[in-house]
């Protein structure tokens, strides 16, 4: 076995060790078996209160060796919705306040100071928490994000981020900008002191650094895109059985309809060098196949048709080059608006 | 002993002659139902998902239990039903893919060096993430399950080379990755 062989081993068993419970298999679907079901909740729980101090000893013995390197979190992110392990240790900080009704500018990504002025600067902005859940907004320096956070100070949970397409800047803007989302996709747990706001990686070393504005001290317009004219590409027809079985060495792109109205005809433009994705009746909510785009930019032009009208989106400029991952276009028309937002995952 | 039991999926019931079909099934729930879990959570990453393709892969093995074969053909039976329940709940549920999975982050491979274990097996979440959920099949069978390419593709339902292409297909671009990240 070579070393990648282990690491794949190594890699995959680690990321089984941090899955949430299984919880209790629905036995009592099977009429026949409830009398089992109820042996089997039974074992589950003796089972999970015998783990339960198997990783309590495990963290209390491995804590003196792992406190400079390597911190293993001693409770989940979430709390399990059915199986009964809640004996491990609960963290010492208490919920991220502090974090709402502040703008966090970043001063520092992943070791190195943020460049750039003021406009240039990735930041994010938390909203109040609601059982534990926020809201978090801000931009990676150009492209607007959307996301959520949850869990505590120690284990908070960044998800669901959506970029939202914006001009971009130079290319030291747009790696610094990529290198902000890579940090933010690593964060497990943050610190907040005053205006200073750490969000730090699993190993406990710090990923992003902010200093906070209140938002009431913050002032002027919000930065919309500004449409301009659509640049020229190929034709091309996406192939509708292209999202599965195949190999991802090149941008995976698709679109979702989220608007309440059928688009009777979708399409998409890339600037440089990539295809064109066209679509006929994608229902509201409907996705689209993922089309293997080869190398394009971020930024298409988008024209949809609803009910023989024409809408357009034109990109202010093509955005960064993108060589591999997956990215959802969600389109929505709003009063006779079309708007994109790529939600990307590199 | 005969006990009629109704289906979970199905209209009507399906008799079993012998209670020790029960015991078996029950068995089999208790002793191997957290590996299911473990294989359908790499393979759907998410946890409703891996849930639900247990509890979908489990009631298609139950209403065949009393027919399945044994040995390593049951085996098969196995990791075919669980792939396919996997497969099938990732078909009809539709997403956007999460950007982060802060989550895998959490424990890593002790080692002496824990960071870089900690990089390298997230590099493989990653990894696995961008994956087709075929290959991702494949990967998770050969690395965790430990299955041969045989075994693979019968569970899998494709041919051995099939197989064996989707994992050596990863493991170069883990390759890739890795050798990146040292860069």
């Amino acid at each position: 076995m070579d070393d990648l062989e282990r690491t794949f081993r190594e890699g995959l068993r680690a990321a089984v060790a941090t899955k949430p419970p299984l919880g209790d298999i629905d036995l009592e679907s099977f009429p026949g078996l409830r009398a089992d079901a109820r042996k089997h909740r039974a074992w589950r729980a003796r089972l999970a209160a015998a783990a339960a101090v198997v990783l309590v000893a495990g963290v209390a013995a491995g804590g003196w060796y792992l406190r400079s390197t390597v911190v293993i979190p001693a409770v989940p992110l979430a709390p399990p919705t059915s199986t009964p392990v809640q004996s491990a240790p609960t963290p010492t900080a208490g919920p991220a306040d502090g974090l709402a009704g502040m703008r966090w500018v970043a001063s520092n990504v992943g070791g190195t100071a943020v460049v750039g002025g003021t406009a240039d600067r990735p930041w994010l902005e938390f909203s109040a928490a609601v059982d534990g859940r926020r809201d978090v907004s801000g931009s990676d320096g150009c492209h607007r994000l959307r996301g959520q956070s949850e869990g505590t100070a120690d284990f908070i949970n960044l998800t669901g981020w959506d970029l939202i397409v914006r001009p971009c800047g130079s290319v030291e803007h747009q790696q610094q900008q990529s290198r902000f989302v890579s940090a933010l996709e690593a964060v497990t747990r943050l610190r907040v002191s005053g205006t200073d706001l750490r969000l730090m990686r699993a190993d406990g070393t710090v990923a992003l650094r902010f200093d906070g504005t209140p938002t009431e001290a913050l002032a002027g317009p919000g930065d919309e895109p500004t449409p301009t004219t659509p640049p020229a590409t190929r034709i091309f027809t996406p192939d509708p059985n292209a999202e599965e079985n195949q190999v991802h060495d090149y941008p995976q792109v698709r679109y979702r309809n989220d608007s309440t109205a059928t688009f009777e005809r979708v399409l998409l433009k890339w600037s440089d060098g990539g295809s064109d994705s066209a679509g006929i009746d994608i229902q509201p909510g409907q996705y689209s196949g993922y089309v293997e785009m080869g190398y394009v930019r971020l930024n298409p032009y988008v024209r949809v048709s609803v009910k023989g009208k024409q809408y357009e989106w034109n990109p202010p400029n093509p955005g960064r080059k993108l060589t591999r991952g997956n990215v959802t276009y969600v389109l929505d028309l709003v009063d006779g608006l079309l708007t994109v937002t790529a939600e990307v995952q590199d | 002993l005969s006990l009629v039991v109704g289906t979970t999926q199905e209209a009507g019931t399906v008799a079993l002659t012998d209670a020790g079909t029960h015991a078996s099934f029950t068995a089999f729930v208790r002793d191997r139902s957290d590996r299911l879990h473990d294989v359908a959570w790499l393979v759907t990453r998410n946890s409703d998902d891996a849930r639900d393709a247990v509890q979908d892969a489990l009631a298609g093995l139950y209403r065949h239990w009393s027919r399945l074969p044994s040995g390593d053909e049951f085996e098969a039976y196995v990791h075919r039903t669980v792939v396919n329940a996997c497969l099938s709940v990732i078909r009809r549920r539709p997403r956007s893919f999460p950007v982060a999975e802060p989550a895998s982050l959490r424990t890593a491979p002790v080692t002496p060096d824990g960071v870089d274990a900690l990089a390298a097996s997230d590099e493989v979440w990653r990894l696995c993430g961008q994956l087709t959920p075929v290959q991702r099949t494949a990967v998770v069978l050969r690395f965790y399950e430990d299955l041969s390419f045989a075994e693979i593709a019968k569970a899998m339902g494709c041919r051995e080379a099939t197989a064996r292409s989707h994992v050596h297909r990863a493991m170069a671009r883990l390759r890739v990755r890795l050798t990146e990240g040292q860069q």
